[in-house]
């Protein structure tokens, strides 16, 4: 039974053994009642359906009903056999029995007819009270919703069918009933009316238990049930109930079903985890306290109160226990909707726990993880808020970051995360990002508490809505599609972001060349359309320009395609100098051609076999390496996704070298075939790459490029180099590598979407 | 001079953004055709063999980003181009108007010798949407008479998607490019010896 805060949901209790007794008269009353009215010339007067039903089951009935009244079959047999045979006893000569004898021998069997008495013994020897209980069961069964008050009228059960030769004129206005004037019954009361008397119709129950069916009243009875305001009423709670009632059936059908589906799935995960040696107190541990203490509870079967607690005469009563229950069910169907959302949600619950420490056995833990894991265990990682914490307060070294990212010592549902903390470790950006994010605050409707600094890198785990409303605000300055200056192109290239790559004829491109292929693209486009209107609109010295819609389909990729935290990821990488996204996508590219040189002269330098056979070849790196540096990879001509996103990850962590180091990486592990090529198909080797070589396996790669030794100060000094040999080409900032050295460039980032705002202008009167 | 021995041909595609060059391109090499292109980032080359009045050609056709902003990156690439396609959209007139600053943007960067007389060919591309058309075919033919009035420009009306058009524009590329290569290879040979001249003269001059 429920317990809603310790009030029984339910006030009526289970019959004991004296209500079923008063039960089983009540049945046996309206049995006999139709059976009486049917078989006395009344069998108008019972429903039809009713009496079918209970004809086809009347031995039965009979049989209960002697058992109950005689004892069993085998008893009674023996009684009526030992006064036959006293009685025959009495009779002198056996050879002629008397009519007496036969009377008293067949009496005992005339009265029980064979069938009622084969049922009679079928029943064996079971007590009064199954007895009892078996019938209510049956007529529980043939009449359902006998024993309560049914939301129509119910017939009169105390009266007979009318014979018509007892009336001669109508009983309401005694009009002689002629050829015309014709007799008519009044379903109600059963008496015999003209049909002025009797013209109205309403649905109606013959007997309890029957279908509801339009039949004719008089104008009496009909007056009747209208004034009896009090029983409408009862109806409509009546019908209330039974709604609510059958509601709650359906919420605890559903749930029980979906139930079992995930409580198999749960079991097997578990098995799984147990196979995998998963800590399964400390898994159990966490699953109790999400799910809290409370055991998961079947849902009770709820019943409304029974018709016999009132009469309809009683309706003022009846109506306030009706009002009661009504009340309760509508608890009980809070309760029990709130109680199915809640099973199936500590289902899932546990289900994602033990989902995520499988997939988390998984992984294989690198030795500097192992050194980091011990402060946060795999539960922990296991719940995504908290882990996140933990894992902040663990990890805040930035050498420790920087390895624990590089040796990808964290869940993979946390890459953007760490991408993002260690991003804003520098202080410009954070700050920058700040204050962005504040300047829009003031016109934002959520209230931001500005004692309290924002976390910024709490866009990930759990979205403080101040960065989603920063987001859709800007959506919103951008206006619609088409009303800012690179939406045509946008659009264009939005399509054009997800397609194959041009026209190399390999294998590993039919097969590899897009890493978005199953995904469903539509809501992907516009989500990338959003994302690069907010990025372009917020930073329009850049613009748009072709490249960022791989980096921003990238990182929409790696956040589950979340716009909004894709934005704020991409704006914290332009907002930082060490990665001078900003300076790359500029117009006129003015970065590339460094980026190029700087290439070129490393190949000089560390590869000087293959510089000569470009030299030779009239070949330039900036013939396949355009893709490289304009989307970091994430154009996916030359490496796969998984590799993608650990070049990614190095990017992240150390800047412009890591993609210089793959790059010169990958030439190098060329270098042998790339010898042997002519101009014409150098390039063409970068896109031959069999999907099955070594170097695109992700950790190969990394580890090939670590190998490298390109520093920070190196790029540096073929800037300065570059620099001196095309003066005109000077970018204004690239300090790359240094963000000690950023000077905050405002403008760089427009601001423009609250230009009115009073707080923006100190912003910029502050940088 | 040496004496080349394979005839390489390098041609440029250029044009705005979205006019369809890598499939030109793709079709002209591949005979395939995709609505599924990623933009082009930098530039990409393809390499088709031919044979053009007996004559064995190695064709480097050359596909490049169309947005602005690369425009910078041309130099790398145009070096050494032997003919250079434009290419426009019919049913997107600004792609048409800005045929004549990718024309000037690559002669500036490309520098060829003789700029007047450099093998240009036209493409209008797209022609399987005829009924969105926006650039009439006589504006196109006004435009490649007005740059050079002796010798217009040849233009083609092509279709990437249905392969109108697209092998004999090529090929009149092609056709166009090496008639002007011989002409240079007449000339170069000239342009040594007075060269030379000039050498030995002003050496004369200085004794």
């Amino acid at each position: 039974m429920f317990t809603f805060e310790g009030i029984p949901i339910n006030p009526y209790k289970e019959e004991d053994k004296d209500d079923i007794s008063l039960k089983y008269h009540r049945a046996l009353e309206c049995i006999s009642t139709i059976f009486n009215k049917y078989y006395n010339g009344s069998h108008r007067a019972v429903d039809p359906d009713v009496i079918q039903k209970l004809i086809a089951h009347e031995d039965v009935f009979y049989s209960i009903q002697c058992h109950i009244e005689q004892g069993p079959a085998a008893i009674y047999r023996e009684k009526k056999q030992s006064e036959v045979r006293e009685i025959t006893s009495q009779v002198a000569t056996p050879a002629h029995p008397s009519t007496k004898v036969w009377f008293a021998f067949c009496g005992g069997y005339l009265n029980t007819p064979g069938a009622i008495m084969r049922e009679w013994d079928n029943l064996g020897e079971i007590s009064a009270n199954d007895a009892m209980q078996k019938y209510i069961q049956l007529v529980d069964c043939l009449l359902p919703g006998w024993d309560e008050q049914s939301e129509y009228p119910l017939a009169r059960q105390d009266r007979f069918w009318r014979d018509d030769s007892m009336c001669a004129d109508c009983s309401a206005c005694h009009t002689p009933f002629t050829m015309q004037n014709r007799r008519h019954h009044c379903r109600m009361c059963f008496d015999i009316f003209c049909h002025d008397c009797s013209s109205q119709q309403i649905e109606l129950l013959l007997s309890k238990g029957g279908v509801p069916r339009k039949a004719r009243i008089c104008n009496n009875c009909k007056v009747n049930i209208d004034n009896d305001q009090g029983l409408i009423h009862v109806r409509k709670l009546i019908k209330e109930n039974r709604d609510i009632k059958e509601k709650i059936q359906n919420i605890a059908k559903n749930t029980e079903s979906q139930a079992t589906i995930l409580t198999a799935t749960l079991a097997k995960l578990r098995n799984e985890a147990i196979a995998k040696d998963c800590n399964m107190e400390k898994l159990d541990a966490i699953i109790d306290q999400k799910i809290g203490m409370s055991p998961l509870r079947r849902m009770e079967e709820l019943r409304t109160p029974p018709a016999h607690k009132f009469k309809p005469s009683e309706s003022v009563e009846a109506s306030e226990q009706l009002r009661l229950a009504h009340r309760q069910l509508s608890m009980c169907l809070k309760v029990a909707e709130v109680r199915s959302k809640k099973t199936l949600e500590k289902l899932n619950i546990s289900i994602a726990v033990y989902e995520e420490a499988i997939r988390h056995k998984n992984i294989r833990w690198h030795p500097i993880a192992l050194y980091v894991i011990p402060f946060l265990s795999v539960f922990e990682i296991a719940n995504l808020n908290q882990t996140c914490r933990t894992f902040y307060t663990f990890i805040k070294t930035e050498d420790l970051m920087r390895k624990s990212i590089m040796r990808q010592a964290f869940p993979a549902c946390f890459r953007p995360q760490c991408w993002l903390s260690r991003i804003c470790a520098h202080v410009e950006t954070n700050k920058y990002i700040c204050d962005l994010a504040e300047a829009l605050t003031s016109t934002l409707s959520t209230e931001y508490d500005s004692d309290q600094p924002i976390q910024w890198y709490s866009i990930m785990p759990k979205s403080s809505p101040i960065w989603s409303e920063a987001y859709a605000l800007i959506l919103e300055k951008c206006g619609s599609i088409g009303s800012l200056e690179h939406d045509k192109q946008i659009s264009a290239d939005v399509s054009r972001t997800f397609g194959r790559s041009a026209v190399r004829k390999t294998k590993r491109f039919e097969k590899h060349n897009d890493p978005y292929e199953g995904i469903d693209r539509e809501p992907k486009k516009d989500s990338l359309i959003n994302v690069l209107r907010a990025f372009t609109s917020t930073n329009s010295t850049v613009g748009y320009c072709q490249g960022m819609n791989f980096l921003a389909a990238f990182l929409l990729s790696n956040v589950q395609w979340n716009e909004m935290q894709a934005f704020w990821l991409m704006t914290s990488l332009a907002a930082t100098p060490m990665y001078d996204i900003i300076d790359m996508y500029k117009p006129g590219v003015p970065l590339l051609n460094l980026r190029f040189f700087q290439l070129h002269m490393l190949v000089k330098q560390l590869l000087p076999e293959l510089h000569e056979h470009f030299e030779a070849e009239d070949f330039h790196v900036s013939m396949c390496a355009s893709g490289w540096f304009m989307t970091l990879y994430t154009n996916f001509d030359t490496l796969p996704f998984d590799a993608v996103v650990r070049v990614m990850d190095g990017f992240v962590v150390y800047g412009w070298k890591i993609i210089f180091r793959v790059a010169l990486a990958l030439l190098q592990y060329l270098q042998s075939d790339i010898l042997q090529s002519s101009f014409e198909n150098i390039v063409d080797i970068f896109y031959n790459l069999d999907d099955s070589a070594l170097i695109l396996h992700p950790e190969y790669l990394l580890h090939c490029a670590m190998k490298i030794k390109v520093t920070n100060s190196m790029l540096k000094a073929l800037q300065e180099e570059y620099d001196q040999e095309f003066p005109s080409n000077l970018p204004k900032s690239c300090e790359i590598g240094s963000p000690k050295n950023f000077k905050p460039q405002p403008s760089q980032l427009v601001l423009r979407m609250s230009c009115s705002d009073e707080k923006l202008d100190e912003i910029c009167a502050l940088s | 001079m040496a004496h080349r021995k394979k005839v390489l041909l390098k041609v440029i595609i250029l044009g705005d953004s979205g006019v369809g060059k890598t499939s030109l391109m793709n079709q002209y090499v591949n005979q395939k055709f995709s609505n599924q292109y990623k933009a082009t980032i930098g530039a990409d080359f393809l390499t088709k063999e031919i044979t053009i009045d007996e004559k064995l050609v190695t064709m480097q056709i050359w596909d490049t980003a169309g947005q602005e902003r690369f425009q910078s990156l041309g130099v790398a690439f145009y070096r050494g181009a032997d003919a250079c396609v434009l290419v426009y959209d019919i049913t997107n007139p600004i792609s048409f108007e800005k045929l004549d600053s990718w024309r000037d943007e690559f002669l500036a960067q490309a520098g060829p010798r003789d700029p007047e007389n450099f093998p240009f060919i036209v493409l209008g591309n797209k022609v399987d949407q005829e009924n969105e058309r926006r650039v009439p075919t006589q504006k196109i033919e006004l435009w490649c008479k007005a740059k050079n009035a002796q010798q217009p420009m040849s233009f083609f009306e092509t279709s990437a998607k249905e392969a109108t058009g697209v092998e004999e524009a090529f090929q009149t590329i092609a056709k166009i490019a090496l008639q002007k290569g011989q002409d240079d290879d007449i000339f170069v040979p000239a342009a040594t010896i007075d060269l030379s001249g000039a050498a030995t003269k002003s050496s004369g001059g200085c004794c």
